[in-house]
């Protein structure tokens, strides 16, 4: 039997975490650089920081429009990322619970083209890491909130992501010499598991004009689990088989998503009755993300025929060595009447070192500049008692060049320069009853 | 309003833009050194794929290729003639418009055996194009010679001398101010330096040899032989030397034919070669004598490799 639990062939897992993380949750939120988790005035506070749903005491439901357009270069060429777009919606709907005001909320992002994409490179194949499969993601969150005394709230919620585990089994005899006399039952066996991962947030009112907040998200790993056995024996049917009870056993186990642990503290302050500035710190976890090259299990035992299979020997994956970063976040908001005008900046460092390695998780450092507009409007449709707000929001990141310069000459992919430039946009609606 | 809801409803049953192909692995960097995949056969081509030049009597092989002005490939091939004795060898030469193309015209000869030195064949040319002529340099006799073309590399004239005694199957590089010739004598692969291309001072030990130490499993554990380099510069503006060579996993016996695969090097300074990591060729037998020309994020090589009872020129590419 030979036996080689190896990394045969190196394949790796990409991308990280979802859309949400790189392009923002709802229209205003992603004008103001997304700088909410002491901020967020509408439903998606189910995703920067739940324990803001409790600030509502009417019913909402925003209904929106992403998308994302990156255009992301390696030595001037275009990589042909994917675009990222689908539907952002949110849900929140307030009530009284032995006297204490709480709310309950949901967010979904439901892409239009992929609901999730699973995809393994070859461990050295270079890849926009945080951009290929990170924004073709479902995303689903469901939260409660409650006000507490002393301008208080606390909100916590779950949120889903699911997982892929499957084997593929051929159970029969593997016909030989001829292989078209072969006769295998198969049998497929594919599970989507739920993985739930935790967010938790407090608000506190400090004054009428400021509020703070910190907001946790838990980090997870998504693994893609696939299994693949053939047994049975092999010969011609109807005559003693040339091996009995032949077996090929092969189980690949990817990293296929990760999303670092995310720890934000902010604040948002009315300056005046027009202007609002919110500015969040967050951190992120990256320290912890491994190498999501497949490690594939490899079982043969084919009797007579073992010595004429070479496996070729185990190599150890590299480490990724990404660190923790830090993100600052501003925003503002200008008001005038039922308009509204927004800008915000983001500076994300790259949690990746410059790839001069084996690897090739290529990603940069990111500055985004949003802005954004909104308008409420009264009594339309007369159904609608409460203003409808009208969202619109465009943001420009620019990865600015980095170079990764190989330590061995004969790296098969070489040196090379990345650079980038995401164009993102939304339209949202938000509506209260 | 009704138009409104409509608008935002559509997107929500997942009526987006039209659908999309997964991206994200277009125009990847790369040094040549793969994946090379032999060119499949297209009955919607004109060519015999995988082959570039094939002789059902003569042998064909130690090819050279360049990227053509024009669009297309310059390329180079040793030949036996027929009006030759048997072994003996010229180099020929043919412009290919595309890589599934036919030649413009016939492989037409190009440098033959003229000169006391060259005994009776010339061959693995190894070529580089300056701004204003091609550069060649050949096997001849024992030794390697130069020659220059200023029409394109159908004609050359030779210096009348070897640049480099005692060794064969150059390749050359040039990265505007030194050359790398690199040679094949008795010991393994070697590589000499000079500033003019014309002096060649050796360094005094083989830089690839057989991995004789590895077991025979190993693609050069027996012999290394026909390297061809190149200067790249990449994206970042760096550059350096690469070599492609031939190992030989173990002898031929009597009556076989070698069965060569194709392997890969890498040097920052053109002394201390590396070679890619792993024991495994870039290109799997039987396949020998390579020559690359990297253009860009691609490269295309051109190959020995067996066509019946003969060698031919085979060619193969990158995605």
């Amino acid at each position: 039997m030979k036996r080689a639990p190896l990394a045969l062939l190196l394949l790796a897992g990409t991308a990280h975490a979802n859309p949400a993380d790189l392009f923002g949750f709802g229209a205003r939120a992603q004008a103001m650089g997304g700088a909410q988790v002491a901020g967020a005035n509408d439903t998606s506070a189910s995703y920067y920081n739940p324990a803001l749903l409790a600030r509502s005491s009417d019913i909402r439901v925003d209904i929106g429009y992403q998308l994302a357009v990156p255009v992301l270069t390696v030595d001037g060429h275009d990589t042909n990322v994917d675009v990222s777009r689908g539907l952002a919606l949110g849900l929140a709907v307030p009530g009284k619970l032995l006297g204490a005001h709480l709310a309950v909320g949901a967010g979904i992002f439901l892409p239009d083209q992929h609901i999730t994409r699973t995809r393994t490179l070859s461990s050295s194949a270079p890849r926009f890491a945080l951009y290929d499969n990170r924004p073709q993601r479902l995303l689903l969150s469901a939260n409660i909130a409650v006000t507490l005394p002393h301008g208080i709230s606390a909100g916590a919620g779950i949120a889903y992501m699911s997982s892929t585990q499957g084997t593929v089994a051929l159970d029969g005899i593997v016909g030989f010499p001829d292989p078209a006399s072969s006769r295998l039952d198969l049998a497929i066996d594919v599970d989507l598991k739920t993985i739930r991962y935790p967010q938790v947030g407090l608000a506190w009112d400090v004054r009428r004009w400021l509020t703070l907040g910190v907001g946790y998200r838990g980090g997870f790993k998504l693994v893609l689990d696939q299994t693949f056995d053939v047994t049975g024996d092999i010969g011609t049917p109807g005559i003693d088989p040339l091996v009995s009870n032949g077996y090929l056993h092969l189980r690949t186990r990817a990293q296929d998503l990760f999303q670092p642990a995310q720890l934000t503290v902010g604040a948002s302050a009315r300056m005046t009755p027009h202007w609002t500035v919110a500015f969040d710190l967050a951190w992120h976890r990256w320290s912890v993300f491994e190498n999501p090259a497949a490690h594939i299990d490899f079982e043969l035992d084919i009797g007579m025929f073992n010595e004429l299979v070479d496996i070729p020997p185990q190599e150890p994956l590299p480490a990724p060595h990404f660190h923790d970063i830090a993100v600052p976040r501003l925003g503002v908001e200008y008001t005038r009447g039922h308009h509204h005008w927004r800008g915000g900046y983001v500076y994300e460092p790259s949690p990746a070192p410059a790839q001069r390695g084996a690897t090739n998780f290529i990603d940069n450092d990111k500055h985004t500049l949003s802005l954004g507009a909104g308008l409420e409007k009264l009594g339309l449709g007369g159904i609608v008692l409460r203003p409808i707000s009208f969202d619109v929001a465009v943001a420009a990141t620019w990865m600015p060049a980095r170079d990764h310069e190989k330590l061995v000459a004969a790296d098969a992919i070489g040196d090379y320069r990345s650079a980038g430039f995401v164009l993102a946009a939304s339209a949202m609606t938000r509506w209260r009853f | 309003m009704r138009t409104l809801l409509w608008l935002l409803l559509v997107p929500a049953c997942g009526l987006g833009i039209a659908d999309d192909s997964s991206g994200g692995r277009t125009e990847l960097p790369g040094t040549g050194a793969g994946p090379f995949a032999r060119l499949v056969a297209d009955p919607l081509t004109p060519a015999d794929e995988p082959w570039l030049a094939i002789d059902p009597i003569l042998e064909v092989t130690e090819p050279a290729i360049l990227a053509r002005p024009a669009g297309g490939y310059l390329t180079w091939i040793t030949q036996e003639s027929a009006e030759l004795p048997a072994g003996d060898t010229e180099i020929w030469f043919a412009e290919l418009p595309e890589l599934r193309g036919l030649p413009l015209a016939p492989f037409a000869r190009a440098l033959a055996a003229e000169l006391t030195w060259e005994g009776d064949r010339v061959g693995a040319p190894a070529i580089v194009a300056l701004d204003d002529r091609l550069v060649m340099f050949y096997a001849g006799g024992d030794d390697i010679g130069r020659a220059e073309s200023t029409d394109g590399g159908r004609t050359w004239s030779k210096r009348a001398e070897p640049v480099l005694r005692n060794a064969t199957s150059p390749g050359i590089a040039f990265d505007g101010s030194a050359w790398v010739l690199a040679f094949v004598d008795g010991r393994g692969i070697g590589v000499a330096h000079s500033t003019d291309g014309v002096t060649f001072t050796p360094d005094p030990d083989p830089v690839i040899t057989a991995r004789t130490d590895s077991g025979p499993k190993v693609f050069d554990h027996t012999l290394v032989t026909s390297p061809s380099v190149a200067w790249l510069v990449e994206g970042t503006g760096r550059g350096h030397w690469v070599m492609w060579y031939a190992g030989l996993a173990r002898l031929p016996a009597s009556g076989e034919a070698p069965t060569f695969a194709i392997g890969y090097a890498g040097s920052f300074d053109g002394h201390d070669w590396q070679r890619i990591s792993g024991e495994r060729p870039i290109v799997a037998a039987p396949a020998g004598a390579p020559a690359v020309v990297v253009e860009g994020n691609h490269a295309v090589m051109a190959y020995d490799a067996l066509n019946g009872r003969r060698f031919g020129v085979g060619l193969a590419a990158t995605p």
